[in-house]
């Protein structure tokens, strides 16, 4: 931590420790005497100087406060004592006093023993400094509640905590520095140390000295400093997190709290904090009376942002009715922190399964809200992020006629429980208010892909499971499983006035049909040709056939019918490439009948698709040939229309207007 | 009566330039010259430092504004000479 002085300017930023040089030190303490003596001499009676004279009285109370008791501990401190006493035992004391002495002291050690290291605080014992800051704490709240000046005090109390975090690094592992604090404190310390940090918390809010003093020293960073410390006892001591909680008038240091230690709260407490934070009451009136923090964005964003990696803890938040309405409608929050809550919470059940109804629940509330107010925009984010933890739950209740009453598991049970979502109407218009927002609705859209995706791989598994399924049943099942993404996407239409409107969600899907076309186009293989050699070429043309529909997806490229046109192209150009050159392919997949002649011309029409390049128009009129040849004959007829079924293109190929 | 005393009004200007003064000079606004790394190195100094720039620049502004001050009580003192002056003309 120390070390003595090389002649290099380390400084204090770079980490390599504290120390003094004692000749200078006494210069500097003879000099911060004079300027003292030489500011308290200052008077003017002008009616027009009295700012000036505040001013120089205030320098003068820092020096004397702050200044000069730091220099008067270096020049008094053990180490200049011993360090004098070493000159005595050697040469005896000087004639001509200390300067002197001093000097050949530093002539005899050098430049390395130049600098003395010293922590300041680094000698007291655990309780000695506990108890400091104890000490400090009152004076601290008590300068706070006079109005007097924070600065000399915050000072001493910053010097303290920066030592106290240094020895807490171990705490949450032995807890013993911890029990120490609480046995020394007690509930009254611990108050005092409260009022501490909400001092600092309002001092910060007032933003007296700016946002950052020089080297991070702020009251905020003192602030946050404390509420570390506090997190690391709370989290190693029970009894120690209830009282901050309990004594706590400030919301400012509690959001801290949760936020480094989330872990040790449960959830009332939780729920608590974040109540106070939306400046919601619970009803109890049990913090009605408390003077509350209505608007503190950031400490909510911070705690937001903390649930927003506990999924767990972020659905016990929400689970309250009235805190899931709070922030689904606040205004104020930030709306990355609560999306990033929202979206942890309803994916809950992924973490869990046994979560399941608790989230569908936070949904239905959130329907249910929707109703009558706004959703905010984190909400109508962090739920379109969550869709695809209801969309298979949802998916299959999806009727005009009928409500959305889901089934899911009993958590407290092997029995079912049906939690009712809304209306199809009522969950339509909630689905409006998250597609009206563009980054919700592309995230909606790549949710819906992704679940046609998973449908196609589930049902593909599952005809993997019966070798001799035929075409056509394979079809019908696929067809099956595709008909639920089908009315996700009724939804969405039913859920906007024109479909012009749905570009984003579109956009979406299309990215997730890329990905849906190279495992339908990988499955195709594995139930039609075992072990043929076509990985190779299938990963060619799969992956041109992704590369072309990402680039074709701009918002503003996304047709209303379907697929754009563009992946169209490709994803016929592959399916036909496939069974064209490969004989044994053709004949599993039903084309054995399809005449020499017709292949021929396919594969001529392909060169010129290739050739074509990136002109749509070529590329269209090349397509359109194709489809003519391709309709001609009716076994390729098939194949293609359960491709283009089993794709999901007919699902998205709604008319427009 | 002070107030429309032109030579009050300028006593009072050179006694605010003068403390004006006075505060600039006094040996705390140099006192950071003798404290710097070389001096002392620790989070404290680094405050203690930050707080002594901090009220030297709030004394370099008092110290503009008695300046400032200065030059409008003069102002005024010259304005009521010319009052008077031109009052005198027309007496």
């Amino acid at each position: 931590m120390s070390g003595p002085l090389d002649g290099t300017d380390h400084g204090i930023g770079a980490g390599t420790g504290y120390g003094y040089d004692p000749a200078r030190i006494i210069a500097l303490r003879s000099r911060s005497i004079d300027a003292i003596a030489a500011l308290r001499d200052i008077r003017c009676d002008d009616p027009l100087a009295g700012e000036a004279i505040r001013v120089v009285r205030l320098m003068c109370q820092n020096l004397e406060d702050s200044w000069l008791p730091l220099v008067n501990s270096i020049h008094g401190s053990t180490a200049m004592v011993a360090w004098r006493r070493a000159v005595d035992v050697s040469g005896g004391p000087d004639a001509t006093g200390h300067p002197c002495v001093i000097t050949r002291l530093v002539d005899q050690f050098g430049a390395f023993s130049r600098w003395i290291g010293s922590t300041g605080l680094d000698e007291l014992s655990d309780g000695q400094l506990v108890d400091r800051l104890d000490h400090i704490a009152e004076r601290f709240r008590r300068s706070a509640a006079g109005g007097g000046s924070l600065l000399p005090t915050w000072a001493y109390l910053d010097r303290i905590l920066g030592e106290m975090s240094a020895r807490l690094d171990g705490v949450r592992a032995d807890g013993e520095l911890a029990d120490l604090w609480w046995d020394r404190l007690g509930p009254t310390g611990v108050d005092r140390l409260v009022h501490v940090l909400d001092a600092a918390g309002q001092i910060t809010d007032l933003d007296l000295y700016g946002d950052t003093g020089p080297s991070g020293h702020s009251f905020e960073r003192l602030g946050s400093d404390l509420a570390t410390v506090f997190g690391r006892l709370a989290a190693s001591h029970p009894e120690a997190r209830d009282v901050l909680v309990e004594r706590s008038t400030s919301s400012t240091h509690l959001a801290a709290l949760v936020a480094s230690s989330p872990d040790a709260f449960d959830h009332v407490t939780l729920v608590t904090i974040t109540a106070r934070l939306v400046g919601y009451s619970t009803g109890t009136g049990e913090w009605a009376d408390r003077p509350r923090v209505v608007d503190r964005h950031r400490d909510l964003d911070e705690l937001l942002h903390a649930l927003g990696g506990s999924p767990m803890l972020a659905l016990q938040l929400l689970s309250d009715p009235a805190i899931a309405t709070a922030l689904a409608t606040a205004d104020h929050v930030d709306h990355g922190a609560v999306e990033a809550a929202v979206a942890a919470a309803l994916s809950g059940p992924a973490v869990d399964p046994e979560l399941l109804g608790d989230a569908a629940e936070v949904l239905g509330d959130f329907v249910a809200v929707s109703a009558d107010a706004e959703l905010n925009l984190g909400t109508r984010r962090g739920v379109a992020l969550a869709w695809g933890t209801f969309a298979p739950l949802i998916a299959p209740k999806l009727d005009v006629r009928l409500p959305v009453d889901v089934v899911v598991p009993a958590s407290d049970g092997p029995s079912t429980q049906v939690i009712h979502i809304g209306t199809y109407d009522e969950l339509a218009r909630f689905v409006g208010q998250v597609v009206d927002d563009r980054s919700a609705q592309l995230a909606l859209g790549v949710v819906v892909g992704a679940f046609r995706a998973d449908q196609i791989r589930l049902a593909t598994s599952a005809i993997d499971q019966r070798p001799h399924l035929t075409v056509g049943d394979a079809r019908a099942q696929l067809a099956a499983a595709l008909a639920d993404v089908s009315r996700m996407i009724a939804l969405v239409d039913h859920a906007v006035d024109r479909q012009d409107q749905l570009h984003a969600f579109r956009h979406g899907v299309a990215r997730s049909q890329a990905t849906s076309i190279m495992t339908l186009l990988g499955s195709m293989v594995s139930w039609y040709a075992p072990g043929a050699p076509l990985a190779g070429r299938i990963s060619t043309l799969t992956t041109r056939a992704l590369t072309s529909a990402i680039g074709a997806t701009r918002p503003a490229a996304v047709p209303d019918t379907g697929l754009d046109a563009h992946l169209a192209v490709d994803f016929v150009a592959t399916v036909l490439a496939l069974p064209l050159h490969d004989a044994t392919l053709r004949a599993r997949l039903g084309l054995a009948g399809v005449p020499t002649t017709t292949w021929r011309e396919l594969d001529g029409l392909l060169d010129e698709l290739e050739a074509a390049g990136d002109d749509d128009t070529a590329r269209h009129r090349v397509r359109a040939r194709l489809r003519a040849v391709v309709d001609a004959d009716a076994d390729l007829d098939t194949y293609l229309e359960m491709l283009s079924a089993a794709s999901g293109e007919s699902a998205l190929a709604r008319p427009t207007g | 009566m002070s107030t429309h005393d032109p030579d009050h009004l300028r006593r009072r200007a050179r006694t605010l330039r003068t403390l004006a003064t006075t505060i600039e000079s006094t040996p705390a606004m140099a006192l950071d010259a003798h404290a710097g790394s070389d001096t002392w190195r620790t989070p404290r100094a680094d405050l203690c430092r930050w707080i002594l720039s901090t009220n030297q620049a709030q004394v370099h502004r008092a110290a503009e504004e008695l300046r400032w001050d200065a030059h409008r009580l003069e102002r005024r003192a010259a304005e009521i000479e010319l009052e008077r002056a031109a009052l005198g003309g027309v007496s």
